[in-house]
């Protein structure tokens, strides 16, 4: 059987820049769709059966840091693909009144770094992510996280097929997270 | 006017009006800290997470920083996070575990429950430093079934009696089971660019808000379908306050494991069949009509829960215009895997800095703050008169303030009530023991 591994080990270094290429446009246009709030867009770059999930973060002595699972910690997301249709609905339920006038939202996504997965079909991608919301007369919020993904190859493009945003923020300094990353 | 009539006119419980400035202003919001949060039990821990020996959580006091610790006697204590050498910070972890907390700057050593143990270079000390007299300043502690909370003052009267009649409306969620509860891992932080007590006040009694601020995340879990009434004008739902505590909501029993189920019949399930043996602990009025209504709480001055959703948090106050919410999940201990999963989810889904209600409730607080740097806007008193006056002691069934049903400035006006007994006290005389 030939697993990812194997064929990404034999693709020629062309190859790989046009993997990462590919990938990256993939990420631009998920951002775009996010900027936009055109979650329609993005619930389609998403597999059916996608795992979303971003842990909350605390300050802990490295002797006590320990690898964290969606049960073993207080998360801002643990999501499918329902909950995540369940959390769009309220913006578009007309009755968001703190989403309108809109959030500015803007979704920068760099040092992408394509590796093989284990599973044929699925590449595995980290990538940073930069989200920086304005919003009203002053309200400016920055935050920066480390994404993890596996994204399913699927008629010449990509689906997430899992997600875990690592936060570099222990305390959220803002009233809420009102943002996909 | 002296300083204590000026406050003193700021709450105007007959009439239900209450002055911005106790939203605003610094000597007001210096004076809670000294009068308020250094004087009151608060809410630390809970003890699931100091189980074992040498587990401890930091938090907050007012804003006093302080170790929540499992010393070796099996005691948990509350501490000053700060060195009595230099000042500094001795402890800079969320939580963990520790045979001693040591101080950075000098390498001065504090045990679990405080107390100074030594220091580097130890011996330039002799005949210098009575240890003994140089630990860290511990709070009183006590337990209610589970929840840790602390005092500053040795002159405060004790927790059951600061919890007063209020005690039965934690049991409905602290007492459920024999085996108690436990909180789940991790804590949720997030700050608010607003005045703590819009916090506390919404959850003391804030009925009025869910159906209006919160209508976004009630159309979204309907799922495109009719809006449920989550919150019926249900007659026998009810305000219910005691010592500045309030505990708001209906009688259905329902409402709220509905509202966190998103479609799914589990959760509802699991919770009716174990409402009998629910009820032998807590009676059926509690067991069947209070837990899984819509209800929230809070217990003075700035500890919070919703019943059912199960998220337990503090506002914790950073000045008067900014305060911390840090949040956590409780289940009971004997909770199956899968719903413990649904609650935990459902906090996120719901009531967290994501929810699809929370999310709306944290521009109301940040406005109704900051709007008051209005010279001419601040003068302007506001409105906390629904129902004023009408609470009474006398419910055959339930304990404490009454008034039916919820929609009611009731609670808050109690809140403010116990929070001006405080701010405006000489003396432990001054308050009294039941509000």
């Amino acid at each position: 059987m030939t697993t990812t591994n194997d064929t990404q080990n034999k693709m020629t270094e062309t190859e790989k820049m046009l993997l990462w290429y590919r990938v990256n446009q993939f990420y631009n246009q998920e951002a775009r769709a996010l900027d936009e709030e055109d979650y329609e867009t993005w619930f389609s770059m998403l597999s059916d059966d996608v795992h979303y999930w971003m842990p909350g973060r605390e300050s802990l002595f490295r002797k006590d840091e320990k690898e964290e699972t969606p049960a073993s910690n207080m998360n801002h997301y643990n999501e499918n693909l329902q909950s995540l249709q369940l959390r769009v609905a309220r913006l578009h339920s007309g009755a968001a009144w703190a989403e309108d006038p809109r959030t500015r939202y803007r979704h920068l996504i760099t040092n992408v770094e394509v590796e093989p997965s284990d599973t044929e079909g699925e590449i595995s991608v980290r990538s940073n992510t930069l989200v920086y919301r304005n919003r009203l007369e002053r309200e400016e919020f920055w935050l920066l996280a480390k994404r993890e993904d596996i994204l399913r190859v699927t008629e010449g493009t990509f689906q997430v097929a899992k997600r875990k945003i690592t936060p570099d923020f222990s305390c959220l300094l803002s009233k809420n997270l009102n943002v996909f990353l | 006017m002296s300083q204590i009539e000026e406050l003193k006119s700021m709450v105007d419980l007959q009439h239900g009006r209450i002055d911005r400035r106790i939203f605003w202003e610094d000597w007001i919001y210096q004076l809670e800290l000294e009068k308020l949060f250094a004087k009151s039990w608060l809410f630390v821990a809970h003890e699931s997470q100091v189980k074992n020996t040498g587990d401890f959580i930091t938090t907050y006091m007012g804003q006093d920083n302080v170790i929540v610790s499992r010393h070796k006697d099996g005691q948990i204590h509350v501490f000053t996070n700060s060195c009595t050498h230099r000042g500094n910070r001795i402890c800079f972890a969320d939580r963990g575990q520790a045979r001693q907390f040591t101080c950075n700057y000098h390498g001065w050593a504090f045990g679990t429950d405080g107390a100074l143990m030594g220091m580097h270079e130890e011996n330039h000390y002799d005949g210098f430093i009575d240890k003994a007299k140089h630990g860290l300043q511990n709070a009183r502690v006590e337990t209610y079934k589970g929840l840790v909370f602390a005092c500053f003052d040795d002159d405060a009267p004790n927790l059951e009696e600061f919890l007063g009649d209020f005690r039965w409306y934690l049991d409905v969620i602290l007492d459920q089971t024999e085996e108690g509860t436990e909180f789940l891992g991790g804590c949720i932080k997030n700050m608010y660019n607003a005045n703590w007590k819009f916090g506390a006040e919404n959850f003391v009694g804030d009925s009025l808000h869910v159906g209006w601020t919160h209508a976004s995340g009630a159309k979204a879990v309907s799922l495109g379908g009719e809006v449920p009434e989550y919150m019926p004008v249900d007659p026998e739902s009810f305000h219910a306050n005691a010592n500045g505590h309030g505990w708001e909501g209906g009688t259905d029993g329902v409402g709220t494991l509905e509202l966190i189920s998103s479609g799914n019949p589990r959760l509802v399930e699991y919770f009716e069949s174990e409402r009998e043996k629910m009820a032998k602990r807590l009676g059926e009025l509690r067991a069947r009509k209070l837990y899984g209504s819509v209800i929230s709480a809070t217990v003075f001055p700035n500890f919070s829960f919703l019943p059912g959703i199960n998220t337990m948090r503090t506002w914790l106050p950073k000045g008067p215009r900014q305060f911390e919410l840090r949040a956590w999940t409780m289940v009971n201990k004997n909770m199956p895997d899968d719903i413990r999963e649904i609650v935990q989810n459902a906090c996120a889904m719901t009531f967290s800095p994501s929810g699809i209600f929370e999310m709306d409730d944290g521009e109301n607080w940040e406005n109704s703050t900051v709007s008051n740097e209005g010279v001419v806007t601040r003068k302007q008193s506001l409105h906390y008169g629904l129902r004023a006056g009408t609470s009474h002691r006398n419910d055959p069934e339930l304990p404490g303030n009454i008034s039916k049903p919820m929609y009611s400035d009731v609670n808050q006006l109690a809140f403010y009530q116990r929070w001006m007994d405080y701010l405006s006290a000489e003396s432990w005389d001054d308050i009294p023991k039941v509000r």
